[in-house]
């Protein structure tokens, strides 16, 4: 089973060798979009490497959005089980992670209209909620801490985004539907107020 | 956690902390066993028009507000191509407004009737004012908004022809142009006297006389015109005026029309061709004619005087011969020849003595016919009478007389002498009749008789 693993990722699919080493890479996350179309195809060792190059992204994107890690661990999931359903519909366009993200997007709305309301994440569940106890460094969980209690939503999920996929500023500005302008403004915003709270609390 | 100098390697020194307990708190770890399990688990194969992927590229379904569309209006283009679209507006408005609603040139004209045209850019009529009620009279024939400055001021001439400007001689323009370029105040100025001289030409027997300028109005201009109802640009021509020549009353000037205010000037020997552009017809024939006029007046009204006081004398001396003549002829007639006949031509003669006698032929002569009438005069009586008792009677005389003729001949043989008498004598008065008709001037046609002839 090994070999055809193996195997099935040597297939050319209709490609040719330069084409495999170097066209298929996402432009700006260097994720191999012929990985969905693979899984498309059947290829499930394409899909088992789509989900160990991916899973971070989509779950941290889940977290900043839903900012309860059961329910991120939940649309997770169900992103990668509707990639696999919906994988032969992939067009190849040189953006795999938008295309990913945006599944997991929908389907965090499609559980607030569902639950009827948007998360709210009161600092005193902030622990529970985002299981801030399981960050063993301690310096990770401040900057999460942080990040969690001073900036805005739209802040945490383009610096998470960023920071966990990757994605350069465009490919996020797609996914979240928001202008590059104010991505970018956001970004640089969010960072600096979260760089002033970290230089205070090491003060 | 690590402090850099450069603001970007500031920037993704936290990342990788914020990156790392992301992960952490992540109960699932990503392993292959993971996603062996997820590929395990059924899944329905997709159509395309899933709510789970609107907004990708495989979404087949309608577009919701999340999809395509609203990417696009989030776009860059889009927000581009709608402040191109929202500063192209702002420029169109603009331009409208500078081209087709702000007031460029303000063309001010006076006659008597005083004018203010506000023109756009284009040269098109954005508003008109009527500075005096004159005006206001010509104003309400025309409608000049919209019309070229061409057009309007046409409209505006043959308005003010209409209502018995410009006719006959001497009319007198004055155009004031105000305009923030010089070039098109000057093409304007131009433009127009040329097209006012044009008009009057054709109007006037003599052409008529353009005085233009160029003005830059104040408020004090602006005041003096409005509470004198003249345009600002004769206040303007008035109070240049008054500074130049401070013995001039600037409130008399104000009240003069053009013309009155050319021809005064002129008699203070003040050319206004000094002060002002000018075009049309020679000022200096038209003080030739000014002048002759008066002499002629001055003549004419002499000689009238004169003619007036002669003609007065010889009519009532007339008169009164005339009157007593037909009464006395009444009279006469009714005792010598009886009542009826006789004395209805003597009354008729005394109505014809007293009023216009429309049977004098064109030298003043009685017809040959009339001289009969008087044999009923008795000589006394006829000596006393000029020329105008002969004229009496005449239109029943004739009638009568051939109808008594016979008759008294007949019945009254006694009266035969009498007649005789009368006849030589109406011969005798007949002449002095001819003497005094030569020495009084001729009648010319149409000329009444003083009464009483």
């Amino acid at each position: 089973m090994l070999i055809f693993a193996a195997l099935a990722q040597e297939q050319p699919n209709g490609r040719t060798r330069q084409q495999r080493d170097a066209g298929s890479r996402g432009m700006d996350t260097g994720l191999d979009e012929y990985l969905i179309v693979r899984t498309g195809q059947g290829d499930r060792a394409a899909f088992e490497r789509l989900y160990e190059e991916t899973s971070n992204a989509v779950y941290a994107y889940a977290l900043s959005l839903l900012l309860n890690r059961e329910n991120a661990e939940d649309v997770m999931q169900e992103t990668f089980l509707k990639i696999r359903a919906a994988a032969h519909l992939y067009k190849p366009q040189g953006k795999p992670m938008a295309w990913i993200l945006t599944i997991t997007r929908n389907l965090c709305m499609m559980r607030f209209r569902q639950e009827k309301r948007q998360t709210e994440l009161l600092p005193e569940h902030m622990e529970e909620e985002c299981g801030l106890s399981d960050i063993k460094e301690s310096e990770d969980r401040l900057v999460l801490e942080t990040a969690l209690r001073i900036l805005s939503q739209e802040e945490l999920r383009i610096i998470v985004l960023h920071a966990v996929s990757g994605m350069k500023h465009r490919e996020i500005s797609e996914v979240m539907n928001l202008p590059l302008s104010t991505v970018l403004s956001r970004y640089q915003r969010g960072l600096g107020k979260l760089r002033k709270k970290l230089e205070e609390r090491n003060t | 956690m690590s402090r850099r100098t450069s603001g970007d390697q500031k920037i993704e020194s936290i990342e990788p902390y914020l990156k790392n307990a992301v992960v952490q708190t992540r109960k699932s770890k990503g392993t292959v066993v993971e996603a062996q399990n997820l590929w395990n688990r059924p899944v329905e194969r997709a159509a395309g028009d899933e709510r789970y992927l609107e907004g990708t590229s495989s979404y087949t379904g309608k577009r919701g507000t999340t999809g395509r569309v609203q990417r696009f209006m989030r776009s860059e283009i889009w927000r581009f191509a709608v402040t191109a679209a929202a500063a192209l507006l702002v420029i169109a408005g603009l331009s409208y407004y500078q081209l087709l609603v702000r007031v460029d040139t303000t063309v001010y004209l006076d006659v008597n009737p005083s004018f203010t045209m506000s023109l756009n850019r284009l040269d098109r009529v954005v508003g008109t004012e009527s500075d005096n009620e004159d005006a206001e009279a010509v104003l309400a024939q025309t409608d000049l908004e919209g019309k070229t400055v061409d057009e309007a001021m046409e409209s505006l001439l043959e308005a003010m022809s209409g209502q018995g400007y410009f006719s006959g001689e001497d009319s007198t323009v004055l155009l004031s142009v105000e305009c923030a370029s010089t070039a098109r105040r000057a093409q304007m100025s131009e433009g127009l006297s040329e097209e006012i001289e044009g008009y009057l030409e054709k109007k006037t027997t003599t052409g008529g006389a353009i005085f233009c300028q160029t003005v830059q109005i104040d408020e004090e201009t602006r005041a003096f015109a409005k509470s004198h109802s003249i345009s600002s640009g004769k206040a303007a021509l008035v109070l240049k005026l008054a500074k130049e020549h401070p013995e001039q009353d600037k409130e008399q000037m104000a009240s003069y029309t053009m013309d009155e205010l050319v021809t005064h000037l002129h008699d203070q020997n003040i050319d206004l061709r000094d002060s002002l552009d000018y075009r049309g017809e020679d000022l200096d024939q038209r003080w030739k004619r000014e002048e002759e006029r008066k002499e002629m007046g001055e003549q004419s009204f002499d000689s009238e005087t004169d003619r007036q006081a002669g003609q007065g004398a010889d009519q009532g001396a007339e008169q009164q011969a005339g009157q007593g003549a037909e009464q006395q002829a009444g009279q006469s007639a009714e005792q010598q020849a009886g009542q009826g006949t006789r004395q209805e031509g003597g009354q008729d003669g005394q109505q014809a003595g007293q009023g216009n006698n429309p049977q004098l032929d064109r030298n003043g002569d009685k017809p040959a016919d009339t001289v009969e009438q008087n044999d009923t005069q008795t000589p006394e009586d006829s000596e006393a009478n000029s020329g105008a008792d002969v004229q009496s009677s005449e239109k029943t005389a004739p009638d009568d007389r051939e109808s008594t003729g016979p008759e008294l001949s007949q019945d009254v043989p006694s009266l035969k002498e009498d007649l005789k008498e009368a006849g030589e004598s109406a011969q005798k008065e007949d002449a002095s009749a001819k003497t005094t008709e030569e020495t009084r001037e001729p009648l010319t046609p149409g000329q009444e008789m003083p009464s009483g002839q």
